[in-house]
């Protein structure tokens, strides 16, 4: 129970402490928007506890696939608002976008992150603190993988923001793209489950190298969404949303400089 | 902006975080092996204690537990069991380790051949058992891990906070260094990384002073040399107005130019005279409705050559300023307000308490300042937009010296429109002196 504990609330921890380090990092010249991220945490909480609460009447919507619904919809929203993120705060546009988008984007982004995860941590506990024998098995593993995960991304957030401006946005965007892709896929393998999109042929079987139930398989599964077992309709998704945001948050720059190359040369 | 406590303290402790926690995951997956390992050897020592059992013994007798189970083998038949064994056989009758199934539960199954006593015995533990036994044991050396983190935690907080307390100090005589204050930082009790800075900011400090110092000297000499010219100059045009009819458009303009020019030094001298250590030097409390009364009894000769009328109403107001450059501060708005309000015109100053404040207001008649000009009414040789505004005698330094002095005294100065139907309104906020300052 107590290397189970881990793994599953590390993973989870790991997934929104990666997105708000990022957010944390891209956003910090920006006045008050700390505060903004820190209300979209609390709300986050609330929406953890309120889904995690509620899955019965949850499960019951959409002919009884509701629970993966609804956290596919909050997956995808998190894709479209991190491509979002990548686009607007992309440094060689000009500034397309207001205090005011940003300040409405992080929190929702951040809530719909700690919310999806959350609930699972709040499942898994609840689940498993009915039997009084696993209590400290599963409150000291829960706390050893917290710990980790926070720790990743206090070390992550330090990392980006102690990188020269070039390389800072370049990894920020492709640690967004792993993001966006992660939660696309795993957004299209409920669907499927759900049986909203229909079944794909298998992309590959890595489970006898790397099973996704193992501590690495878990740590990769939540920072580049390894899977031992993708659809291809999942590798597909994967890569377009993960080019997507690398186009949204990369290409102008490249323009950017070559027009500054151009300009310099002239 | 990026604090260093918070660098250090939140990487420090991520770091301490990580790497125990790893090492308690890696020392739980060797110690759990450790433990398989032990138990292993236990089972292995009672299969050896169950095949020296006599065999007559009821069967039924043998374990009430219902965490180990057994058979007794011989001569392919179960000769003794537990009353928790399965009929089919725990095991199969090849020596070594194996898991099995029964009763609901998953079994660690060892089976045993005792040379001896020609026997076999199959032994099963239950898996669960054994693993939270385990984990139970394990966990106890991770619990204290987990509850010293908050507090090495606390500990780290309080060793950065010692240890950029050196630092909080500099930062904090700096911060509370009063800009008069240009004495050097002490170097006492510095810690080395500091003594550059602070030598640094010292001899910073130094180059200030003695700018400061020279500019001073520079302002007292320019002082004496401008005026004795000036001073010159009109005792000659007094002669030359000796010498031509009075009514001489030339002598005319030649007395305002010599005019304008000893008041525009005059203006530049007080501009440059008033600094921070020179007010804080004859700072005291001071009756602002007073003060008020005495520079409009001084000022009188200019209202009464424009026929205005002037009122001084409010209250006796204390503030801590100095009185020299509080007169200044008080004859250029008057000044101001006299010259920019025509003949018959009128002129109201008021004085009153509001709440920490004192507020000092300078209403006239004149033509009042469009809202688009109030900010550059400051600024220096800034004169009206109008061409009779241009006529009027004065350099445009008057309201530059007013701000520059409310600057200095920490107050503020607001221009609105006056309560007269036309004119402005120069309104000005000073700090109410407390009891202390006079002190």
């Amino acid at each position: 129970m107590f290397l189970n504990s881990i793994t599953l609330v590390l993973q989870e921890i790991l997934e929104a402490a990666l997105l708000i380090s990022v957010l944390l990092a891209l956003t910090q010249s920006f006045p008050k928007m700390k505060r903004w991220i820190i209300l979209g945490i609390f709300l986050g909480v609330v929406g953890a506890y309120l889904f995690g609460a509620y899955i019965g009447s949850i499960s019951e919507w959409f002919d009884y696939v509701g629970q993966e619904i609804v956290s596919a919809s909050m997956q995808l929203s998190i894709s479209v608002l991190v491509a979002l993120i990548a686009f607007l705060l992309n440094p060689a546009r000009a500034r397309v976008y207001s205090t005011v988008m940003l300040s409405t984007i992080c929190p929702v982004l951040v809530m719909l992150s700690i919310t999806r995860e959350g609930a699972e941590i709040f499942l898994y506990l609840q689940g498993n603190m009915t039997n009084s024998v696993y209590t400290r098995s599963v409150l000291a593993g829960s706390a050893i993988g917290t710990g980790i995960g926070i720790s990743i991304g206090v070390v992550l957030f330090y990392l980006l923001t102690g990188l020269s401006s070039k390389s800072y946005w370049v990894v920020s965007t492709v640690v967004l793209a792993l993001i966006g892709g992660n939660m696309a896929a795993q957004a299209i393998l409920l669907l499927t489950q759900a049986d909203w999109i229909t079944y794909s042929a298998q992309l590959w079987d890595s489970s006898a190298v790397l099973t996704e139930q193992s501590l690495t398989g878990r740590l990769l599964y939540s920072l580049v969404g390894y899977e031992a077992t993708p659809s291809i309709v999942q590798g597909v998704g994967y890569l377009s949303v993960a080019l997507l945001i690398l186009i949204c948050g990369l290409t102008t720059k490249i323009k950017y400089i070559e027009k500054r190359r151009q300009r310099h040369a002239q | 902006m990026r604090s260093i406590r918070t660098f250090l303290i939140l990487t420090v402790i991520a770091t301490l975080i990580l790497f125990n926690f790893i090492a308690a995951i890696q020392g739980y997956r060797s110690s759990m092996a450790e433990a398989e390992q032990l138990f292993d050897q236990q089972m292995f020592n009672t299969a050896m204690l169950i095949a020296n059992l006599p065999l007559e013994q009821n069967t039924t007798d043998f374990s009430h537990s219902g965490d180990i189970a057994f058979q007794i083998w011989k001569d392919g038949k179960i000769a003794a069991s537990s009353s928790n064994a399965p009929v089919s056989a725990i095991a199969e009758l090849t020596p070594g380790y194996g898991y099995i199934n029964f009763s609901g539960y998953r079994w660690r199954a060892l089976a045993y051949f005792d040379l001896r006593q020609n026997l076999w015995v199959t032994l099963a533990e239950r898996s669960d058992i054994r693993y939270l036994l385990a984990e139970n044991v394990i966990l106890e050396s991770v619990i204290p891990l987990l509850i010293g983190i908050p507090l090495v935690g606390l500990l780290i907080w309080l060793i950065v906070n010692q240890g950029l307390m050196p630092l909080t100090q500099l930062s904090k005589q700096l911060r509370e260094k009063k800009a008069e204050d240009l004495t050097p930082l002490s170097e006492m009790e510095l810690r080395p990384e500091l003594v550059q800075i602070t030598r640094s900011v010292n001899s910073l400090i130094e180059r200030l002073r003695s700018t400061l110092e020279r500019e001073k000297r520079f302002t007292a000499d320019a002082a004496h040399e401008m005026r004795t010219p000036i001073s010159a100059l009109k005792v000659q045009l007094h002669n030359i107005a000796e010498e031509v009819p009075a009514d001489s458009q030339s002598l005319i303009q030649l007395r305002a130019g010599v005019e304008r020019m000893q008041h525009l030094v005059e203006q530049l001298l007080v501009l440059y005279r008033s600094t921070p250590e020179q007010l804080a030097e004859n700072s005291r409390l001071l009756d602002l409705y007073t003060l008020a009364q005495d520079v409009m009894a001084e000022q009188y000769y200019l209202f009464e050559s424009k026929n205005q009328s002037i009122e001084l109403v409010g209250d006796h107001c204390t503030i801590n300023g100095n009185d020299i450059a509080l007169t200044t501060l008080l004859k250029n708005l008057l000044s101001n307000a006299s010259k920019y309000t025509p003949e018959s015109g009128q002129i109201k100053i008021s004085v009153k308490k509001q709440q920490q404040r004192v507020r000092l207001t300078v209403e006239d008649s004149g033509p009042g300042v469009p809202e688009a000009l109030r900010n550059r009414i400051f600024d220096r040789f800034y004169r009206g937009a109008h061409q009779s505004d241009r006529n009027i005698l004065g350099c445009g330094l008057g309201l530059t010296i007013v701000q520059h002095i409310l600057v200095l005294l920490g107050a503020t100065i607001t221009v609105s429109n006056s309560r007269f139907p036309t004119g402005s309104a120069f309104i000005i906020d000073f700090s109410e002196a407390k009891k202390a300052d006079a002190s």
